[in-house]
């Protein structure tokens, strides 16, 4: 077979060869995004009326933080009778609302029947919940602070005090779930810390006498400070695991 | 190219599934075995919802688990049991899904209306699921399985809840689909697979029977499947003898139609085997409960 050697070979220029690499570097060696830049991309795909509250959870947390509030005031005719309890029931209570936002949030896919369903998208389960989990522990530092400070008006405590033991119980709840479903059986580990957490701080706040109490009370404001510093730090790092967990596992042991 | 190198998966001490090697390319492939036998199992491998214990699954040479969400892009996915949000319509649910998929919002409302269309919903569209029949429910589950115009669509037990109109859209559906893509069906109704499939899938005892097509899946009983007529009385003592497959009332008699390795009775009349036969004989001895 002869060859035309007048006809001209096409050869890409130097724009186009740049290119190509530059897409075959991109789909071969993808760059992992940070945190806050896949939560960004993941919200404009997504829009924010998926990813946060719908109608339904509005509602059912509007009953979960009427019950907050009259918790608050139990905790403050108690705190007026019984000043022993205050400090514990505050430290307890105080994932209520973010624990409510979140356990409904399972419950609706749970009851519905939609869990297998979406797993099998291309935004994971995991990142869905991580967000909403991220969205939810900001609404409850926003309700958590403004209950306290309420409360504040009728009871007499050391305020920062009361805000930082309030906001340490709430990460420290919210990123040792976090740390619990980053693997594992998901329904089954939450089921467990939320339990474990209920049991041990109720056991200690009964079984103990005043000794717990006495432990939250004086504990300087700088170890709060700490502590919640810490509880932050867990529940960004568990954050984090959970929204880059490899959506096959959601139903392993 | 979609493909299933040594599958198995384990349960602790009980095995579900063994040994299965399968190739899918553009095509049906009916996926037929009774209830319990690994159907489901198999399917939740493929859609990534369950990791194999043993064995790859790779689509075009590279292992599912490891290309995540590209992987997932390509599905379409119906479970055996399609959850919905009753408060939703069907728009309202597509267009969630659409956004969980990473679906071009350019092009979400038109796909919407395109994949409802195609299930003869589109009517309907804005109307709450909660007050839809269980056949509505399912055709809204095939339209989701559609709407990203995925490459590979898996279906579990699709037909369960139409009628014979809608199963016939369905297959026709189906067909209009299979040109450039994979669609996986798990069924144990035969004639919902029987004239549409490229390929027949079967399992048993954990292991893969067979994958052919219908045809050839046939062709294993040609010559052992046979039609007699029998008086009510001598039905028992038949049946203790024959498997029998197909019996039917006609003139005061029993037609029966029954698989024997060889013919013992001239008036036994051969007959050409169907897939129906062909289940029936593989899994004569079978529980189908669970």
């Amino acid at each position: 077979m002869s060859l035309d050697k007048n006809k001209k070979i096409p050869y890409p220029n130097e724009k186009e060869i740049d290119t190509q690499i530059q897409l075959i570097l991109e789909q071969g060696l993808p760059q992992k995004q940070s945190l806050i830049a896949s939560i960004f991309e993941m919200k404009n795909q997504i829009g924010w009326q998926y990813v946060v509250l719908n109608r339904g959870e509005i509602l059912f947390n509007g009953l979960v933080l009427f019950i907050a509030i009259y918790y608050l005031l139990i905790v403050s005719d108690i705190a007026s009778v019984y000043s022993a309890s205050f400090y514990g029931l505050i430290f307890t209570g105080s994932p209520l609302l973010f624990l409510s936002l979140s356990a409904y949030s399972y419950y609706q896919k749970y009851s519905n029947h939609t869990f297998e369903l979406e797993m099998t998208l291309k935004y994971t389960v995991f990142q869905l919940l991580a967000v909403r989990m991220l969205f939810f522990s900001g609404v409850g530092v926003l309700v958590n602070v403004s209950l306290i400070l309420l409360l504040s008006i009728k009871v007499e405590f050391n305020v920062w005090q009361v805000l930082l033991l309030s906001l340490s119980g709430l990460f420290l709840f919210a990123g040792g779930l976090l740390f619990a479903i980053r693997k594992g059986n998901l329904f089954k580990r939450s089921l467990f810390f939320i339990g474990a957490w209920v049991a041990f701080n109720l056991g200690l706040l009964v079984y103990t006498d005043e000794h717990y109490e006495k432990f939250l009370v004086g504990l300087p404001t700088f170890l709060y400070g700490v502590i919640l510093f810490a509880s932050l730090l867990l529940f960004t790092v568990s954050l984090k695991q959970l929204f880059y967990r490899k959506q096959e596992e959601a139903f392993l042991c | 190219m979609l493909v299933l190198q040594d599958i198995g998966k384990e349960y602790g001490d009980f095995t579900a599934l063994k040994n299965i090697n399968l190739q899918f390319e553009n095509g049906i492939y009916g996926l037929l075995a009774p209830n319990g036998a690994g159907k489901t199992t198999l399917i939740k491998m493929l859609v990534t919802l369950i990791q194999p214990t043993n064995g790859n699954i790779l689509y075009n040479g590279q292992p599912i688990l490891s290309l995540g969400e590209t992987y997932r892009e390509l599905i379409g996915y119906l479970p055996q049991q399609f959850g919905y949000y009753k408060h939703y319509s069907p728009k309202q649910y597509l267009t969630y899904l659409a956004a969980l998929k990473g679906m071009d919002k350019q092009e979400v409302d038109s796909r919407i209306d395109h994949v409802l269309e195609l299930v003869a919903l589109r009517e309907v569209k804005d109307k709450k699921m909660r007050k839809f029949s269980g056949g509505m429910i399912q055709r809204v589950g095939i339209a989701q399985a559609l709407l990203s115009d995925p490459k590979i669509v898996v279906l579990d037990e699709p037909t369960a809840g139409l009628d014979p109109k809608e199963r016939a859209r369905f297959r026709h559906l189906l067909s209009s689909l299979a040109r450039d893509r994979v669609i996986i069906i798990s069924t144990h109704i035969v004639s919902d697979i029987e004239s549409v499939a490229n390929k027949i899938i079967m399992i048993k005892n954990k292991e893969l029977l067979h994958s052919d097509s219908v045809s050839t899946i046939c062709s294993t009983l040609q010559g052992k499947v046979f039609e007699t007529v029998l008086s009510y009385d001598d039905l028992a003592v038949f049946r203790q003898k024959y498997l029998t497959l197909e019996e039917k009332q006609e003139n005061g008699k029993m037609v029966v139609r029954f698989k024997s390795e060889k013919q013992e009775d001239d008036k036994w009349q051969s007959v050409i085997p169907h897939l129906e036969d062909v289940f029936l004989a593989e899994y004569a001895n079978e529980s189908t409960s669970g």
